[in-house]
């Protein structure tokens, strides 16, 4: 908003703008209100956290994770560490109107009817959504609580003094249109009204670091100093262990296994029986087999591939690096579960036609 | 008076009657002159005289009135492709109401303009007096009221009897800005025309 352009019609003394509609004039006294149809009221919100403790925040809830790999605490070289300013668009109002919906009823002789059915609609809405090329995953699903924010309006010399001030990417127009088809659909007897649009900018601290020459970031809420978005190594000696503990596992597993078969052979049990064993302990032995499949293909995947952590909104996810879409082992696996999931399936389908068929015999 | 160019423009905030001070809230779109008691809009770029009263109260409470300001529009209803109860009905729906002020959590507490609706609500005006009136904090216009109050009708109806098949129409005859009386009584607001109780936080704005 050109704030310098107003002045007071009375004295001819500068008005500020002090983010309400109505300019005091400080010379002679007079209120004036300001009518501006097509300004969107634009404002800020200072920072609560200084850069030191934006590092001590990704230290502290992101180095010393324990899925993160310890060696980050020492040997991690921040990169840089930077304050942003990051509009967001917020655009409320009423959405008010009629909207007609049509019932489906079940009568008595089963066939569907229709009902009309009209619905009163009078309802506040508010929208915020980040509008700028500050494209950081977990971005879009900040919760901003602008009802509680001290807001300042932004002037950008001021705010460009301290920190890397992003622009809205597109017209607010085209993201008021986006969210008035959202509201209205195709409702003929909707419509918006009181609609309001203001622009927040935003502090978000992003701090990027390096480790073992590959670059992270981790993006901190300006405000609250909650961690936005967050990516780190994957601690290694994890992907060593379950590999080990698997490794153990499925030898003694299948060992015993092999054993007990063996054990049939020399014991002294009568054929048919051992016979009958030997059919029971193949079947436990393919499952046993398949099992395993499947837990060696997640295993071999956490050891083959490094990993990183990623962080959002309070949530933690291992990402691996460079992992195919489907390993063979996990084609194997796959292919194996469809076959059981099959022959159950079968299984099942001929059980429920041999009751069916009892069922019209008798 | 109007200090206007291609974006904005400014209005002086003075009573085009008796030149005195508005006092007004941020968002304020409709202003009130405790002075002469007239009410000023905001209408093609300059202030238009709107008509104002101030209600009296139907309630008796110990508390010092704050005036609330509300829009009561005279309105005609028809309900064609209706039963004959339903067009009775909205034949006697007279008046409707609609808050010019900023109604906090109305769709959880309730909507007084509504309510008032409902009841097509009539008024008596409070005589004038020694005491000095104050309206305000109305941030809803003329136009965006009749909007609401055309809904809230629909609404009246609808809970009697679905209104899809039906054809309503309402005609405004009139409009004023009315001043209701409430009273505060610890952190409760008590309305004088129908003695309805609301919580304090929903017309903190406008009491501001």
């Amino acid at each position: 908003m050109k704030t310098s352009a107003l002045t007071c019609p009375s004295c001819a003394g500068t008005l500020k703008f002090k983010g309400s509609n109505i300019l005091p004039c400080q010379y002679c006294g007079n209120n004036f209100l300001l009518i501006s149809p097509d300004e969107v009221l634009r404002f800020y919100t200072e920072t609560s956290i200084d850069r030191y403790k934006a590092i001590l925040i990704a230290r502290k809830k992101i180095f010393e994770d324990p899925a993160v790999d310890p060696d980050v605490r020492n040997r991690a070289n921040i990169a840089s560490v930077k304050l942003f300013y990051v509009p967001f668009v917020l655009y409320r109002g009423y959405r008010i109107g009629r909207v007609v919906k049509t019932q489906e009823i079940k009568t008595m002789l089963l066939l569907p009817m229709h009902r009309r059915e009209t619905e009163i609609v009078c309802s506040d809405f508010s929208f915020v959504h980040p509008v700028s090329r500050f494209v950081q995953e977990g971005i879009e699903m900040m919760e901003i609580p602008l009802d509680t924010l001290a807001l300042k309006v932004f002037e950008i010399s001021e705010l460009a003094k301290k920190a890397v001030v992003f622009n809205p990417d597109k017209p607010l127009e085209h993201y008021r249109e986006i969210f008035r088809k959202d509201l209205l659909g195709l409702d003929p007897d909707m419509e918006v009204v009181e609609e309001s649009t203001l622009l927040v900018y935003y502090p978000v601290w992003a701090l990027n670091y390096v480790y073992k020459n590959d670059l992270f970031s981790v993006i901190i809420d300006g405000i609250p100093g909650e961690i936005i978005s967050a990516r780190a190594p994957y601690a290694g000696s994890f992907r060593v262990l379950s590999m080990l503990i698997f490794t153990l596992v499925a030898g003694v597993l299948s060992g015993s296994y092999c054993r007990l078969i063996l054990s049939l052979f020399n014991s002294r049990i009568p054929g048919p029986v051992a016979g009958f064993m030997l059919i029971v302990l193949s079947g436990i032995g393919f499952f046993l087999v398949w099992f395993e499949l499947l837990i060696l293909a997640k295993v071999w995947n956490r050891f083959r591939f490094s990993g990183e952590v990623f962080f959002k909104k309070g949530m933690k996810e291992i990402r691996r690096i460079s992992q195919p879409r489907e390993t063979y082992l996990e084609k194997i696996a796959g292919k194996l579960t469809d076959y059981i999931y099959e022959m159950m399936l079968e299984r099942a389908n001929e059980r429920s036609m041999i009751s069916i068929m009892s069922i019209i015999q008798k | 008076m109007a200090e206007q160019n291609q974006k904005m423009y400014l209005i002086p905030l003075k009573c085009q009657n008796c030149g005195n001070q508005f006092s007004a809230g941020e968002k304020d779109v409709v202003f009130y002159c405790s002075n002469c008691r007239k009410a000023w809009e905001v209408k093609e770029g300059r202030l238009s005289e709107c008509p104002v009263i101030v209600a009296k109260s139907a309630k008796v409470f110990s508390a010092a009135p704050v005036f609330l300001p509300f829009w009561q529009f005279r309105t005609n209803v028809s309900a064609g492709n209706a039963p004959a109860a339903i067009e009775v009905f909205s034949q006697k729906l007279v008046y409707a109401w609609v808050t010019g002020f900023f109604a906090a959590k109305v769709a959880t507490i309730g909507d007084p303009g509504m309510v008032y609706t409902s009841r097509s609500l009539d008024i008596q005006e409070e005589e004038a007096g020694p005491v000095e009136i104050k309206i305000s904090g109305c941030v809803r216009d003329r136009a965006t009221a009749e909007k609401f109050a055309t809904v809230f009708i629909m609404q009246t109806i609808d809970r009697r009897m679905d209104i899809s098949e039906m054809d309503i129409e309402v005609k405004f005859l009139s409009g004023r800005l009315v001043g209701v009386p409430f009273f505060r009584m610890g952190d409760r607001l008590f309305d004088g025309l129908v003695g309805l109780q609301w919580p304090i936080s929903f017309a903190d704005s406008a009491i501001a």
